[in-house]
């Protein structure tokens, strides 16, 4: 058994890649990896939920060999399940920030995802909104949109807000923010952007690579709706920006751990993180912004560094809030 | 000894015929013995905070949505009925059509409207404020959704009532007017008393359509029970989604029994007259309120949807999505194959089989395979969906299994769910098969299942076209048992369009949309001869 594992290893042509991700950057990024290792990328994609369920299910017997999730807390509670094995190799602990990944090396970040807010230009003065705790004001009612809490991306802001000042003190943001929303949660981020510029409501929280896209869109309509908000960086003097990642990690039962390795140090490169600054708009994982245009035009933040290895952990509370105060 | 030899061979479909009927109550059975269990803090929470919720969005949901099909379909069936007017004989048979327009397509055309709605509401904050601001954008989905499943589902009520007005009452309606009585006061004190039981028996499935409805509701953002079973399974809450199916069971359990109560009474009052209805003609002007008011529905429920999708189509075509949308529908059509001939065998033992031997099991296990169709879609989905996991968690080399058992999972909930869909047009297709043919075969010397072969079958074989047919569209256009229990990676048509919908790719959508449609359409043919048959 053994041995037919390490011929497997050394005569990987396949690598297999259970990812949430499903950009066209993706597979750009995927090919040239082709082109460089001779090694062919075959990507299951779906859900985080629905890949480590299936991880779950499929055992040993799983042909998977790196997970790709967009959610820290995901990476950190499928780590903390053994469904990812660690490693460890110069490059991935150079080209990836120790706040930001696992201790053990179950997994590493490749992008950053801001949690951002966006205004609407015409109607809301630079410097009223400093960060998250403004939302929730009661001058904000009726004025304010989030999407749903069955969203990772509202399920790990609240997390970190849990993670930082208790769960009490998130619970009452919760509420006032979900008092002040102008619609029930409903659609995506760039809904909640384009919601904005139609005037339906004047604040939004969304990831900042949904405004880039709209930003560098081909259709004009697009452009102007990215034009018409101004991005907020939450909280600069204090605990700052909510900050994700997309993070990838080798599959426990994984028969091509080095290839596996390979590809996520692949995923860190210059090469594909510029990739990722000018077509996705993510930030790089080093936060080199000099990679991309769009991102220096936003400039420099406060990364929330302090809260994120809790996101996992402070899911759960995150979610019971979201009941309680009827967050759709 | 002929009647010990037939006992004998009887024993093995006796046998077949007990296992079909408890795999219909397989899934119903997983659900009662796992929601007993322990459910910890999940479902305490889900009672603090989510139940009522789900409770009050059902019954609104329904009330809004039974109200507007009767009123729609009742009042469409009187008109056709009852008068002549220019466009009659084409409007009755296109009063069908929504039938074939599944309500998450018929969504999917609207949805983008709602969207366009926010100029609407900025009005009404400008003018009315902040609370009427918020009031009108909570009132608005549940117009939406509830209009949608309305005017889709209202054939029902109208297939149902139709019968009722041109045949059964007419002796009744005929004497009220020869008596002086006006068209209103015909309608509400005549025509209306006699067809409460049809108007019930059409309601009652508006209800467990509307019920069972998942993507609609929730495309639109109503979060009533069977989304609320969805959430509480993908949250790996098993023994919270089945509590929740049960509360779906027990409405769906009351439904039934009014509608049972009501078919009890259908004895009463009926004229055996086999008349026809004389329709009177109306004048122009009442002509044209005719026709717009069998129009609008028509129009809401099919016309618009079909036209928007149709454009849609036109701007996708060329898209890249095109391969993707030929393995969903082969999907979809391996699977409603598949599903077609399970059920069909199934009918076969369960009505044939029954009535060459006349075995009272036999129609005893018929008449539990009926009760599938009455089961909500998130109950069977949940208990097929928990023994699934049960297998696979109890089965060596489960990581293979993981895959094919969720087509197994699949397609015992369509079996389940679908199996009554081909009895009822099976034995209803028997029902007109003299007892003399077989006799006479079996007089000539063919053993019962000869005769059942070579005589039977063949007579009933439109019947069996028909069952066949209605549980292929069944099938195919199937979204919320196929959402939840499809294999990793797989979509079908259904799903396929669900998912663009909902991701805002509505125009991507538009092409196996309108596929799915004209698959329906061809479902029409015999579901509409045969509930007409079935209403004489």
């Amino acid at each position: 058994m053994g041995l037919v594992a390490v011929q497997g290893s050394a005569l990987a042509k396949e690598l297999h890649v259970y990812s949430h991700r499903h950009y066209e950057a993706d597979q750009k990024v995927n090919k040239l990896f082709t082109e460089k290792t001779g090694i062919e990328v075959k990507v299951v994609n779906a859900e985080v939920d629905q890949l480590v369920e299936r991880l779950r299910s499929e055992g040993e017997s799983s042909p998977a060999d790196v997970l790709i999730a967009v959610d820290a807390g995901r990476l950190q509670r499928a780590a903390a399940e053994g469904l990812l094995q660690p490693v460890e190799t110069e490059i991935l602990k150079e080209r990836t920030p120790e706040a930001m990944r696992s201790p053990e090396g179950h997994w590493y970040p490749f992008t950053l995802r801001a949690r951002v807010i966006v205004a609407a230009k015409d109607r809301v003065k630079a410097g009223e909104i400093k960060g998250y705790a403004d939302l929730a004001k009661p001058e904000w009612r009726g004025r304010v949109l989030s999407r749903s809490s069955s969203s990772g991306y509202t399920q790990a802001l609240l997390a970190s807000i849990v993670a930082a000042e208790g769960e009490a003190a998130a619970l009452r943001w919760a509420e006032g923010l979900t008092r002040n929303m102008a619609r029930p949660p409903q659609g995506g981020d760039t809904d909640q952007i384009k919601a904005v510029a139609s005037g339906l409501a004047d604040v939004a929280i969304t990831n900042s690579y949904y405004l880039g896209l709209l930003l560098n869109s081909p259709d004009p309509k697009e452009r102007k709706v990215g034009q018409s908000v101004a991005i907020i960086f939450s909280d600069p003097s204090g605990r700052g920006t909510h900050t994700n990642v997309s993070g990838a990690g080798v599959v426990k039962h994984s028969k091509n751990v080095d290839a596996a390795t390979k590809y996520i140090e692949f995923l860190v490169s210059d090469e594909v993180q510029k990739i990722y600054a000018n077509e996705t708009f993510e930030h790089p994982v080093m936060m080199d912004l000099s990679m991309g245009e769009q991102l220096q035009e936003w400039g420099e933040f406060k990364v929330d560094q302090e809260t994120f290895p809790k996101l996992g952990e402070s899911a759960p509370a995150a979610i019971r809030i979201f009941d309680k105060v009827g967050w759709k | 000894m002929e009647i010990r030899r037939a006992a004998s061979a009887e024993l093995p479909f006796k046998v077949v015929a007990v296992v079909l009927a408890l795999t219909v109550l397989v899934p119903v059975g997983m659900v009662f013995l796992r929601a007993v269990q322990p459910a910890g803090e999940a479902w305490d929470a889900v009672v603090d905070y989510r139940l009522w919720g789900y409770v009050w969005q059902t019954l609104l949901l329904v009330v809004l949505v039974t109200g507007i099909a009767l009123v729609v379909g009742v009042s469409t069936a009187w008109m056709v009925s009852a008068y002549d007017f220019p466009g009659r004989a084409l409007l009755d048979w296109l009063l069908l059509l929504p039938m074939a327009m599944p309500g998450f397509i018929a969504a999917a055309a609207y949805v983008d409207l709602l969207g366009g709605l926010i100029p609407f509401y900025i009005w009404v904050r400008q003018e009315w404020g902040i609370d009427a601001f918020l009031l009108v954008q909570k009132i608005v989905p549940w117009v939406f959704a509830s209009g949608i499943l309305g005017m889709t589902l209202f054939p029902y009520a109208y297939l149902s009532c139709r019968a009722v007005f041109a045949r059964q009452a007419a002796g009744a309606i005929e004497a009220a007017r020869l008596l002086g009585e006006g068209g209103a006061g015909v309608f509400f004190r005549v025509a209306l008393p006699m067809a409460r039981p049809a108007i019930v028996a059409g309601g009652s499935l508006v209800v467990m359509e509307t019920m069972n409805d998942y993507g609609v509701v929730n495309l639109f953002g109503l979060v009533p029970l069977t989304p609320g079973v969805f959430r509480a399974w993908g949250e790996g809450e098993i023994v919270v989604a089945m509590r929740l199916a049960l509360f779906l069971m027990v409405f769906l359990a009351a439904v039934l029994c009014v509608e049972r109560w009501q078919r009890g009474r259908r004895a009463f009052g009926e004229s055996d007259a086999q008349g026809r209805l004389a329709r009177r003609r109306l004048g122009w002007g009442k002509a044209l309120g005719a026709v717009g008011l069998c129009a609008v529905p028509l129009v809401l429920g099919f016309f618009l949807p079909v036209w928007r999708l149709s454009r849609w189509c036109m701007d996708s075509v060329g898209s890249s999505e095109l391969s993707g949308h030929a393995q969903a529908a082969w999907n979809s059509f391996a699977l409603a194959g598949g599903a077609v001939a399970l059920v069909l065998c199934a009918a076969v033992v369960l009505v044939a089989v029954q009535r060459a031997y006349g075995s009272r099991l036999i129609l005893v296990a018929q008449k539990i395979g009926l009760l599938g169709y009455g089961f909500p879609s998130a109950l069977i989905a949940v208990g097929v969906g928990a023994l699934v996991v049960f297998l696979v968690e109890h089965v060596p080399g489960a990581g293979m299994l993981a895959l094919s058992a969720s087509v197994f999972g699949l397609m015992l909930a369509y079996f389940v769910r679908f199996l009554a869909v081909a009895i009822q047009p099976l034995s209803a297709g028997f029902d007109r098969v003299q007892d003399c043919y077989r006799e006479a075969a079996r007089t000539l010397g063919m053993g019962r299942l000869g005769a059942l072969w070579r005589v039977d079958l063949p007579l009933v074989r439109t019947a069996l076209l028909a069952g066949a047919t209605l549980c292929f569209v069944d099938v195919f256009k199937e979204l919320t048992l196929t959402l939840v229990l499809r294999p990793f990676d797989f979509e079908t048509l259904a799903t396929r369009i669900y998912r663009f919908t909902d991701e805002g790719r509505v125009a991507e959508a538009a092409v196996p949309a309108m596929a799915l449609v004209v698959l329906c359409l061809v479902g029409l043919f015999p579901l509409s001869t045969l509930m007409k048959r079935l209403e004489k």
